[in-house]
């Protein structure tokens, strides 16, 4: 009778647990980066004078908001065979989390954008400062600080997004969980400690993103 | 023969139903300083807006050092680099310390060096009595220094204009002096200033013209001992009486 | 395009089995984040910590992973039998649970001392105050999050198709294996939007009903 917990299975599977949430944090990274490139095309749109670009923005961000992630996932991998484009799963998975996570972060930009307020770029534009000169050195510094809560929960929550890549055999950290429950059975563990390491991961990056918060941006505490 | 700093015509601007300026013209010449009272909603801040095109208007025209204003155009960023402005709730940049707000114009718009934009913001934070307060953030700082580091921060372009305004409306009260004491330095160093207030007391001691701005013209014009103390306008008198 | 159409019929079904199932998870939701609730706005500390840890983990570990653990994992603990649809339900539950504890304790905090402090004077206990003085205004605060909760959770239950039940998306999926064409996802799209932005707009109206209402 296999006892419920087996610490020793961790051991004999190290490599590919290792191997697994390396996986994750690479796949992490690059969703992460996809989502952040989607997110600022997206408000570029949203917010442009153009009402045919406007829209096709607030449509992206609405659809996508409304939508699961699963389905640009199967629909990313599988659905464009169909019309001649091939995805690997990795890059599947990429695009799939990216553009979910852009729509989030379009918003979270568009949220900071209002926060900083017009009189901002009036005095920056009536001390001669240019439109992107202003955006670069007035606006876009102090959007971040705005959105920068905001912005570290959307890394995480992409990161854990990444678990559904498992479902295109995506050899991230629940792929890889999920063969060495269906070799050993001990599907207790085995998920428990899957569960665990995410805990760990997201842990250590919420820690890392209020450190970040409070040296970067800890001076201007106490102002507009 | 003094030169003629600020013309404007027959200026008007609405918002949508709205007429804020209906047709005000003045003009203001090269070391003069001109302060501008009237009641709120009269069209004082608009207008100080559309002499450095941060607000466009439908007819008339402006002109400042010879430079013709038009919001939207190439040249409008000319004109603004020779006008200055202070704004009632001092707009400094949070992000930058105090010495920052003030190298930043001269070091990204001017494109000057480093080292000249830093001596720059050292000489003006001397002047406006804030020295050892170049490394504090607006945060950190009361709102009168705030205001002063505006003024730093605009002088730092070397304007020949500066519109203020109601630089000191959103101040605490003993916070006030300070900021008025460095506006009257730069009145009686010959700065072309253009200051809409309530701070009556400021325009009889340094102002050479008042403007009675009133429904978005000029109601009554003329120098502080006259305006203040005979004004001939009864909308004028009425005003002078509430505030006073 | 046109091949999908047969199968509209089992796409709508689909989508009445994922309304089902996420509202059934949503009322489990309700029940659990209201207990935990209670205890989290509790004056004992251990209690408080406990309901934290809930939250903590449930939000730190992606909702595939719990799925998996409720539906592989907890049988082997408790030697019991879950199908697909209990696991994903609970699984759901346990999720949606802790985004409504906050919801909740939103709720109960956006109800000022000072209101308890007037029933307080007026004779009423913690419970009276809770059911006739506080729930009121609560809702005010939690039941436009539920509403977001609800969208999370239609979503949500998505993954389920990855243990076998058969929602909308495990449909879409079925059909595209059979017809070879992107068409049953495209539409199964078109219901989870029409799903999830009606209630947005919908928990938009009600969250505007209740800033305009009564104060």
């Amino acid at each position: 009778m296999t006892s419920l917990f087996d610490p020793g299975l961790f051991w004999r599977y190290r490599s590919v647990i290792v191997a697994g949430a390396a996986t994750t944090l690479l796949l992490g990274a690059c969703s992460v980066a996809a989502s952040f490139v989607f997110g600022l095309a997206g408000w570029l749109l949203k917010a442009s004078k153009l009402r045919a670009l406007a829209w096709v923005g607030g449509a992206y961000v609405e659809a996508l908001r409304n939508t699961p992630d699963l389905l640009y996932i199967y629909g990313l991998y599988f659905g464009l065979v169909t019309i001649g484009v091939t995805f690997s799963a990795f890059t599947s998975a990429v695009l799939a989390l990216g553009i979910q996570g852009g729509a989030y972060i379009a918003e979270i930009i568009r949220g900071a954008f209002t926060a900083v307020g017009h009189e901002q770029r009036v005095a920056a534009r009536a001390l001669g400062l240019r439109p992107w000169k202003s955006l670069a050195y007035v606006e876009l510094p102090q959007m971040l600080r705005v959105a920068f809560p905001a912005l570290g929960n959307q890394v995480i929550s992409t990161l854990l997004g990444t678990a559904l890549a498992s479902v295109i055999a995506v050899p991230e950290l629940t792929y890889q969980s999920q063969i060495i429950g269906d070799s050993t059975y001990q599907y207790f563990s085995v998920f428990s400690v899957d569960a665990v390491i995410y805990l760990v991961l997201v842990q250590v990056l919420t820690r890392l993103f209020h450190l970040i918060d409070h040296l970067w941006f800890g001076p201007w505490r106490g102002t507009v | 023969m003094t030169a003629e700093m600020l013309a404007v015509e027959a200026v008007v601007k609405r918002y949508g139903p709205r007429t804020v300026l209906n047709g005000i013209s003045f003009r203001v010449a090269a070391g003069e300083v001109l302060v501008v009272i009237g009641p709120s909603g009269g069209g004082k801040s608009t207008l100080l807006r559309c002499i450095n095109g941060l607000e466009d208007f439908s007819a008339g025209r402006i002109a400042v050092d010879g430079l013709p204003v038009h919001a939207h155009s190439a040249g409008i960023w000319e004109v603004r680099k020779r006008v200055g402005m202070i704004f009632q709730h001092f707009n400094l940049f949070p992000h930058l310390t105090a010495r920052q707000n003030i190298e930043l114009a001269p070091r990204r718009a001017l494109g000057l060096p480093a080292a000249e934009c830093r001596a720059r913001a050292e000489a003006l934070l001397a002047r406006v009595g804030l020295a050892e307060f170049g490394g504090h953030y607006p945060g950190q700082l009361s709102g009168g220094q705030q205001q002063r580091v505006a003024i730093a921060r605009a002088l730092a372009m070397q304007p020949k204009l500066m519109l203020f305004d109601e630089p000191t409306s959103a101040l605490d009260p003993e916070t006030v002096g300070e900021v008025l004491a460095v506006m009257k330095e730069l009145a009686l160093g010959g700065m072309t200033m253009i200051v809409v207030t309530h701070e009556l007391n400021f325009a009889k001691e340094v102002g050479d013209r008042i403007l009675f701005m009133d429904a978005g013209v000029v109601a009554e014009e003329g120098p502080p001992e006259m305006l203040l103390s005979r004004p001939q306008n009864p909308r004028t008198r009425q005003f002078i009486q509430a505030v006073l | 395009m046109a091949r999908v159409l047969p199968y509209l019929g089992l796409l709508a079904r689909g989508a009445l089995i994922t309304l089902e199932i996420s509202a059934l998870s949503l009322a489990c939701s309700l029940l659990i984040g209201v207990l935990v609730g209670l205890v989290a706005t509790s004056r004992a500390a251990a209690a408080r910590a406990a309901a934290r840890v809930y939250v903590e983990v449930v939000r730190s570990v992606p909702l595939l992973v719990q799925i998996f653990f409720v539906y592989y994992g907890l049988p082997l603990m408790f030697r019991l039998n879950l199908s697909p649809y209990q696991a994903a339900t609970i699984a759901l539950a346990l999720y949606g649970g802790a985004y409504m504890v906050e919801a909740v304790r939103s709720g109960i905090q956006s109800v000022g001392k000072p209101q308890w402090e007037a029933a307080r004077a007026l004779g009423l206990g913690y419970w009276r105050t809770m059911a006739h003085v506080v729930a009121p205004q609560a809702i005010r605060v939690t039941l436009p999050a539920a509403i977001g909760i609800f969208i999370s959770l239609l979503k949500g239950s998505s993954v389920a198709s990855i243990i076998g039940f058969v929602e909308l998306l495990q449909t879409a999926i079925n059909i595209r294996n059979s017809i070879f064409s992107l068409s049953p996802l495209f539409v199964a799209g078109v219901l989870y939007f029409l799903m999830c932005y009606g209630l947005s707009r919908f928990g938009g109206r009600v969250e505007r009903r209740f800033r305009y209402g009564a104060s």
